[in-house]
């Protein structure tokens, strides 16, 4: 034991049960600083982000009224990343089916049926068990520490893929600000599912101005939902159109008809 | 969504549910309420780092929560299930070979002195649970410790109520036999600064 001194001053009136039950409760459960709770919680939410569906959007861009004031608009970026995390086990599995805790009742414990009752005693087969337990957590050590290197490897690279992806956008946005007339950029990184997608479209110049935003939500359980949003400025009015996909990476969108806004009769 | 640390969730929205949408602020609420009490059980079960095994508990709350149902209470219940589970997972798995305790008990306290006290008397208790059984252990400390009633410690240790009952009173009363026999040894300034 530690370099302590004994409280005599109290001891004879204090039940040495509850003042230890205090000191211990006192001691080992010590509140964590609001820094310390702030990142616990940011982890956290990651963790729970990878686990409820990436979110994946592009948007798209197009010069606004070209022909009207001869302005070109920017084009957007977003880039949502997630993490995949759907190949780490998930440790509640093991909390909701948990692994049988060896018995450790001794001769003398009273029996849930009664007094008098027969107390079952089962042998103790720990000295038989532990070998095995400590390869199993050997293995595991390994498994471990190769998962842990993969999925730092995956991240390194979806990092770099996004680094990429956000360079050349940047590149498409000057360029789109200086010199093409109509562009539709689209990126998405759907994680934490099996697709890593990324896509640039360039369409044949047009006349009218037109903007595009589209977005995708995957969500775990549920058919991709694609919804698309288009406003087109032309000569003579604008167009409002919304389409509604159930699964923007195989299907076409469905299209509404437009609604169209007569600006120059 | 703002909570406040141990004020009890009366309005429409449970802390679970408000999780389960994403709110930030009941995150931070899990962590402040649970994160203590979960890191404390994992120090006294002897685990080897114990605020890796609190992020491991949460991490896993939030990637199952979706499926999680009940009130307030049961969501306490759920939190330490999981704490425990990831325990005796750890404890099998990894941590065969502990480190010291005072590693263990690494706390925010101001200053080497007043850090080395608190690590002194949470040695002190934390030994005398080496008398107990592993079972008489669990249980007294998910009920020091947590301050969990007997019926979430049988939801949680799988067993009957009347075995908990068991277990928790002959626990108590080995540690009181020795605690009176061998003396209670606190150290003074921990006390007197308490």
């Amino acid at each position: 034991m530690a370099d302590v001194i004994t409280d005599q001053t109290e001891g004879a009136d204090v039940d040495p049960l509850a003042e230890w039950m205090t000191d211990l409760r006192d001691t080992v459960v010590t509140d964590y600083s609001e820094a310390e709770v702030k990142q616990m919680s940011a982890a956290t939410a990651i963790a729970a982000a990878g686990t409820t569906g990436g979110v994946w959007a592009f948007i798209s861009g197009a010069p606004i009224l070209t022909k009207l004031i001869g302005t070109v608009a920017a084009v957007g970026l977003a880039v949502s990343v997630g993490v995949a995390t759907d190949i780490i086990p998930n440790p509640l599995d093991q909390a909701e089916d948990p692994e049988p805790i060896p018995p450790t009742v001794d001769a003398d414990t009273p029996s849930d049926s009664g007094p008098g009752e027969p107390t079952v005693t089962i042998p103790d087969v720990g000295d038989a068990v532990d070998p095995l337990l400590d390869t199993v957590g050997d293995v595991l050590d390994d498994t471990g520490e190769i998962v842990d290197d993969l999925v730092d490897d995956l991240t390194d690279t979806v990092g770099d893929v996004t680094d990429t992806v956000e360079d050349l956008s940047d590149d498409l946005v000057d360029t789109v600000g200086d010199v093409v007339p109509d562009i539709e950029l689209d990126v998405g990184v759907d994680l934490p599912g099996d697709d890593l997608g990324v896509s640039v479209t360039v369409p044949d110049p047009i006349d009218s101005g037109e903007v595009d935003i589209d977005l995708g939500v995957d969500l775990p359980g549920l058919p991709d939902l694609g919804l698309g949003l288009g406003v087109g400025v032309g000569e003579w009015g604008a167009e409002v159109d919304l389409g509604i996909s159930t699964d923007p990476e195989t299907t076409p969108p469905v299209t509404l008809p437009g609604i169209g806004l007569p600006l120059f009769p | 969504m703002v909570y406040t640390a141990r004020q009890p969730r009366t309005g429409e929205k449970g802390l679970a549910a408000a999780a389960r949408d994403g709110d930030d602020d009941a995150w931070k609420h899990i962590v402040r309420e649970f994160g203590p009490t979960i890191r404390g059980l994992a120090r006294a079960k002897g685990v080897n780092d114990p605020d890796d095994l609190t992020q491991d508990v949460f991490t896993a709350m939030a990637r199952s929560i979706s499926r999680f149902q009940g009130d307030d209470a049961a969501f306490r219940t759920w939190t330490y299930s999981i704490a425990y589970r990831q325990i005796v997972n750890r404890w099998r798995a990894r941590d065969r070979e502990f480190v010291g305790l005072p590693d263990r008990l690494a706390t925010n306290e101001p200053g080497p002195e007043a850090q080395a006290m608190r690590a002194s008397t949470a040695e002190a208790c934390i030994e005398a649970l080496d008398i107990l059984a592993d079972n008489e252990r669990d249980v007294v400390i998910l009920s020091v410790i947590a301050d969990l009633p007997t019926s979430d410690i049988a939801l949680i240790l799988d067993t009957t109520q009347g075995n908990i009952r068991v277990l928790k009173s002959r626990g108590l009363r080995r540690l009181r036999n020795r605690l009176t026999q061998n003396g209670y040894e606190v150290p003074r300034s921990e006390r007197k600064a308490g």
